[in-house]
């Protein structure tokens, strides 16, 4: 029979997804780590995430908006959603921003970013793709579990 | 010319995924063709256009690519090899499905420790890939991560999957250590320091990722949940009357088929 999952399970799994991190950052004691900069690729990835998953909502919205007979107000919000961080991005990003890395430009640190957050995306879909289909090889069938 | 040929195919690759949620079946294939194309042309860009600093993730993307389908397509070999009811593979292949996952984790890593000809090679322009010091951190701590928190989820929802949430546990903890030995060992082509620098950027790029989607996914949310609680409510049906219980009644037992002990 399965258990239901509770704030507590939901605590542990958190807590379990992160103490790689928290591991490596006790680890890294005597590291040349710079924390502003650790700073800025969070938010760098955040906003680009962002935006690139809000343009890409917004096309399914309208897909949404058909089955709905044609609403607009689900895809002009969602299409004000990705226009803000569009805009959050061209702002700090500008020359002297708070977000600018090794990049010489603007443009440059744009162009950067979406590449970033290429090869990130692909390093996570490919652990999250682990993750499923381990899951899935090693399921039993039940005539085997109950044998 | 970069724009032509790094950026336009990964536009290309962008509209092909679009174009998969659309329900006509011939335009998810339209859009398939244009995602191959797109990729095609990605992978190539790190010849046709090597002077942009974006092609070393062309050149990356090129080099891991053996080691991802080895891995992928071996868990799904061993998958659909498996004792299941929708089985595609003859039970034989599962092991071969199994060898081939590892063989493919296997090479990844060594593009990490080893230096030799037959291996994918991770220099670019005389340096290490500055995307493949983004790709293998972030790889190896979101296995890590997602495998140990999914070991825990999958135990607590079902009776079948034991074996299942040791796997992931395992796994995970092999990721892991292999994410600890690299901040304390020097690979051929980078320093531990400079690994664990990378590994705790990779954190910060692991946790902006997981944040931004998150964000969209809410607004999302809120953006369908506006809008529906605005619609008229449906109308309350009045409850079936007797006949139409009956005809409901002769329409079920009519299509009830199986002897008596089923």
């Amino acid at each position: 029979m399965s258990k239901s999952i509770g704030l507590r399970h939901l605590v542990i799994g958190g807590l379990l997804f992160l103490l790689p991190t928290l591991v490596l950052i006790l680890l890294s004691g005597n590291s040349t780590y710079d924390t502003e900069r650790g700073v800025t690729r969070f938010l760098n990835a955040f906003l680009t995430s962002y935006t690139i998953a809000s343009v890409f909502f917004v096309v399914n919205m309208f897909q949404y908006s058909k089955s709905r007979q044609e609403p607009t107000a689900p895809w002009v919000s969602m299409t004000y959603a990705a226009i803000l961080g569009i805009f959050v991005t061209f702002l700090l990003t500008s020359q002297g921003g708070f977000l600018m890395e090794e990049n010489g430009s603007q443009r440059a640190q744009i162009l950067y970013n979406i590449v970033h957050f290429i090869v990130t995306s692909l390093a996570i879909l490919m652990a999250i793709s682990i993750m499923v289909l381990l899951s899935f090889v090693n399921l039993e069938s039940k005539e085997e579990s109950e044998g | 010319m970069v724009a032509l040929l790094l950026w336009a195919p990964l536009g290309l690759i962008f509209l092909s995924i679009g174009l998969q949620f659309r329900k006509d079946r011939s335009v998810q294939k339209i859009g398939k063709i244009i995602g191959g194309i797109g990729i095609l042309f990605f992978s190539i860009s790190f010849l046709t256009v090597p002077s942009s600093p974006s092609a070393a993730s062309s050149a990356l993307f090129v080099s891991i690519l053996p080691a991802l389908l080895l891995m992928l397509v071996g868990l799904y070999v061993a998958l659909f090899a498996g004792n299941i009811p929708v089985r595609r593979f003859s039970p034989g292949m599962r092991p071969v499905g199994l060898l081939m996952f590892v063989s493919g984790f296997a090479l990844l890593e060594s593009m990490h420790w080893n230096n030799t000809n037959w291996i994918p090679s991770i220099t670019w322009e005389g340096e290490t890939n500055r995307f493949w010091m983004i790709f293998r951190p972030t790889f190896l701590l979101a296995m890590s991560s997602f495998l140990l928190a999914g070991g825990y989820v999958v135990n607590l929802i079902g009776q079948r999957i034991s074996q299942t949430s040791r796997i992931l546990y395992l796994m995970g903890g092999s990721a892991f250590l292999l994410l600890i030995c690299s901040v304390l060992i020097d690979g051929y082509q980078t320093s531990a320091d400079e690994f664990h620098n990378s590994v705790l950027f990779a954190a910060s790029d692991l946790l902006g990722f997981i944040a931004g989607v998150g964000l969209t996914v809410l607004s999302f949310g809120l953006a369908i949940w506006q809008f529906e609680r605005k619609r008229p409510g449906l109308e309350r049906l009045s409850p079936p009357t007797q006949e139409q219980l009956s005809h409901a009644a002769e329409i079920i037992q009519q299509n009830i088929r199986g002897g008596e002990d089923e």
